[in-house]
C-alpha cells in the first residue's frame, strides 16, 4: 500500500517547476516536506492528487499506474489546501461541508452524516454553534479546523497537507498535531505535510524530503535528518530551527 | 497631506455611490411593481372593454370616458394599454426565459465538458453569432410565419449565443475556484457541483445581464409588432398599438405617443432593476470597502 510518485517532471513553458522527482508515501506513516516557497513542493502535492496534470506513468498506487482523478480518486488520495477559506464554498455550512464527503463518497442517510458531522467538529475542536456557521463567518484557524474535519470525513489513505497549522495559535496546533497523529494510527492513513515549520516537522514527521529548484536535494528519516543534514539547505534549515538535538522535540 | 485628502473623498463617493444605487433599485422597482400590478389586474381596472369599437368617437381627444382617448376605431387607449400590460411583458419575460433555458445548458456543457463539446458548441454559437441578430430573428420569423409566437422563437434563437458566451465565460470563472475542485475531491457528482457551487456563483451576475436584456427583448419584440411581424390585430401589445397607430400621427399625436412612453417606462424600469441588482452584487465583493 503505497503511493509513489516516479521522476516526476512538470514544466510550465520553460519553466521548470518539477524535476525527476521521486516520492513515495506509505500507509501510517508522515512525511514532511520542506522547501523554501516557490519550490515546487505544491505542485508535486497537486500533481500528486490530480489536481493539476502529471505526465502518464510517473504515479504508482501499489505499485500499479495511478491516473489521479480529482472526482474519483479524492478518497484514495486527498489534497487539504492552503488557504481553507478559499477551499471551503461560501454558501454551505460548516456542517453541511462535512456533510459532503459523507453523503457523496459513504453514502451515509442524513441523520447518520449529520451525527458523524459533528463527531468530527468536535474532534478538531469546534462546538455547535460554529457547525451552522459559514466559512467566512469562521476565523482562519476556525476555517483550518472544518477543511481538517471533511478531509477526515473523507477517509483516504493518503492525506497530503498544505500547511496544515500555519493560520492556527499554538494550543489549536498542539492539539491539531495530536488528532493527526491519532488518525494517523486509526485510519491507517498516509501523510504527506507541506510545512516550513520543522518544529511541527519534528513532532509529526517519521521522515523529511527537502525540495530545492524543483528537486528533492535530500529524503531521510526525520532524526537523522536533524543529527546530519547532508544538504546545504538542509543544514540551514535545521540551523534556523534550532533542532541540531530532535530527541527532546520527538519525546 | 495628500493621502488624508483622497482618504476623505472616499467616504463621500461611497456615499453618492450606495445613495445612486438603492435610489437606481427603488425607482426601477416601483415602475415595475406598478407594471406587474398592470400585468395581473389590467383588465379589472381598465375603464372601458379594450377591444370594444366605438366607431363614432374615433381619434378622440383624452375626456372623462376614454382619458388617453381613443384609437381609430374608437377603442380605448388606456384600456388597451392596461390590458397590454400582461401580453407585452409576458412575451418579454418568456422570450428571456426562453434565451436562458438554451444558453444555461449550452455554455455549462461548453465550459465543463471543454474539448471538443466546447469546441462544437461554441463554433455553433459563433455561426449564429455572425448574423445580425434581428436579421436572423426575421429570418426566423419569416420561415415560421408571422405571429407572436414566431417572434418569440425568432428572438430567442437569435439571441442565446451571446449569453451562452457569457454562462461559459462565468462557469470555466466559477469551476476554477478552489472550493470547487475541493468539492470535486469530496466525491460530488457533476450536477450536484452545478447545483451546490456553480449556479449559485453565476445565477446573481446573469440575472443582471438577463434585467437588463429584459429591456433590450421588450423594444425588439414590440419593433416586431410594429412592423405586423408580432402580435397581430387587435391584440393590444404595445408595439402592435404603435404599428396601427402610425398612420394617424399627425392627426392625433396621443395614440402612438401613449404607446411610445409606456414602452420607454418599461424599458428604464428594467434598466433601472438591473442597474440596481449590478450595484448591489458589487457592493458585497470583499475588495470593495
Amino acid at each position: 500500500m503505497t503511493m509513489q510518485a516516479r521522476h516526476l517532471s512538470i514544466a510550465y513553458g520553460s519553466n521548470q517547476v518539477l524535476s525527476q522527482v521521486s516520492l513515495t508515501l506509505h500507509p501510517s506513516r508522515t512525511t514532511g516536506l520542506v522547501g523554501r516557497s516557490g519550490c515546487g513542493k505544491s505542485t508535486l502535492a497537486k500533481a500528486m492528487t490530480g489536481i493539476i496534470p502529471a505526465p502518464q506513468e510517473t504515479l504508482f498506487h501499489n505499485d500499479q499506474i495511478f491516473f489521479p482523478d480529482l472526482s474519483k480518486t479524492g478518497n484514495i488520495i486527498h489534497y487539504m489546501w492552503q488557504d481553507p477559506l478559499a477551499a471551503l464554498s461560501p454558501f454551505l455550512s460548516a456542517l453541511d461541508l462535512i456533510c459532503e464527503p459523507l453523503k457523496a463518497i459513504h453514502k451515509l442517510p442524513k441523520a447518520e452524516r449529520q451525527r458523524q458531522a459533528r463527531d468530527l467538529l468536535n474532534m478538531v475542536g469546534l462546538n455547535a454553534t460554529c457547525s451552522v456557521k459559514r466559512p467566512h463567518q469562521l476565523s482562519g484557524g476556525q476555517c483550518q479546523r472544518v477543511a481538517l474535519a471533511r478531509a477526515l470525513a473523507v477517509k483516504p489513505r493518503f492525506l497530503v497537507l498544505d500547511e496544515p497549522l500555519s493560520a492556527l495559535d499554538l494550543v489549536t496546533q498542539e492539539q491539531i498535531t495530536s488528532l493527526l497523529r491519532k488518525v494517523r494510527a486509526e485510519m491507517n492513513m498516509g501523510l504527506l505535510i507541506i510545512s516550513h515549520d520543522l518544529q511541527t516537522l519534528a513532532k509529526l514527521a517519521d521522515d523529511i524530503a527537502v525540495m530545492d529548484g524543483g528537486r528533492i536535494v535530500e529524503h531521510k528519516e526525520t532524526h537523522e535528518f536533524f543529527a546530519a543534514p547532508e544538504h546545504q539547505l538542509s543544514r540551514r534549515f535545521v540551523e534556523i530551527s534550532k533542532y541540531s538535538a530532535p530527541a527532546a522535540a520527538l519525546n | 497631506m495628500a493621502y488624508v485628502d483622497s482618504a476623505k473623498s472616499i467616504p463621500l463617493s461611497r456615499a453618492t455611490q450606495l445613495l445612486r444605487g438603492r435610489t437606481t433599485f427603488f425607482l426601477g422597482g416601483l415602475f415595475l411593481c406598478f407594471f406587474i400590478v398592470l400585468a395581473i389586474g389590467g383588465e379589472a381596472f381598465a375603464p372601458n372593454p379594450p377591444n370594444q369599437i366605438d366607431l363614432l368617437h374615433r381619434l378622440s381627444a383624452p375626456n372623462l370616458t376614454y382619458p388617453l382617448g381613443t384609437d381609430h376605431l374608437g377603442r380605448c387607449i388606456l384600456s388597451r394599454l392596461m390590458t397590454g400590460t400582461a401580453l407585452s411583458l409576458g412575451t418579454a419575460l418568456t422570450t428571456a426565459g426562453l434565451i436562458l433555458a438554451i444558453a444555461l445548458p449550452v455554455g455549462l456543457l461548453s465550459a465543463l465538458c471543454k474539448g471538443w463539446v466546447d469546441a462544437v458548441l461554441m463554433r455553433i454559437a459563433d455561426i449564429f453569432l455572425a448574423f445580425p441578430m434581428l436579421v436572423f430573428a426575421l429570418a426566423i420569423i419569416g420561415y415560421l410565419g408571422a405571429s407572436l409566437t414566431s417572434a418569440v422563437i425568432g428572438v430567442a434563437l437569435a439571441w442565446w449565443p451571446s449569453l451562452a458566451r457569457l454562462v461559459r465565460t462565468l462557469t470555466l470563472e466559477a469551476a476554477s475556484k478552489e472550493y470547487v475542485l475541493a468539492s470535486r475531491q469530496c466525491g460530488q457528482k457533476p450536477l450536484s457541483i452545478i447545483g451546490r457551487h456553480i449556479l449559485p456563483q453565476i445565477l446573481p451576475p446573469l440575472l443582471v445581464v438577463l434585467s437588463l436584456e429584459m429591456a433590450g427583448l421588450l423594444l425588439v419584440l414590440s419593433s416586431l409588432s410594429f412592423l405586423g411581424l408580432g402580435a397581430q390585430p387587435p391584440a393590444a401589445e404595445w408595439g402592435a398599438m404603435l404599428n396601427e397607430a402610425r398612420p394617424f400621427f399627425a392627426e392625433r399625436p396621443s395614440v402612438v405617443l401613449a404607446p411610445g412612453i409606456v414602452i420607454i417606462l418599461a424599458v428604464l424600469s428594467f434598466n433601472l432593476v438591473g442597474e440596481g441588482i449590478r450595484f448591489q452584487l458589487d457592493k458585497r465583493r470583499p475588495y470593495r470597502w
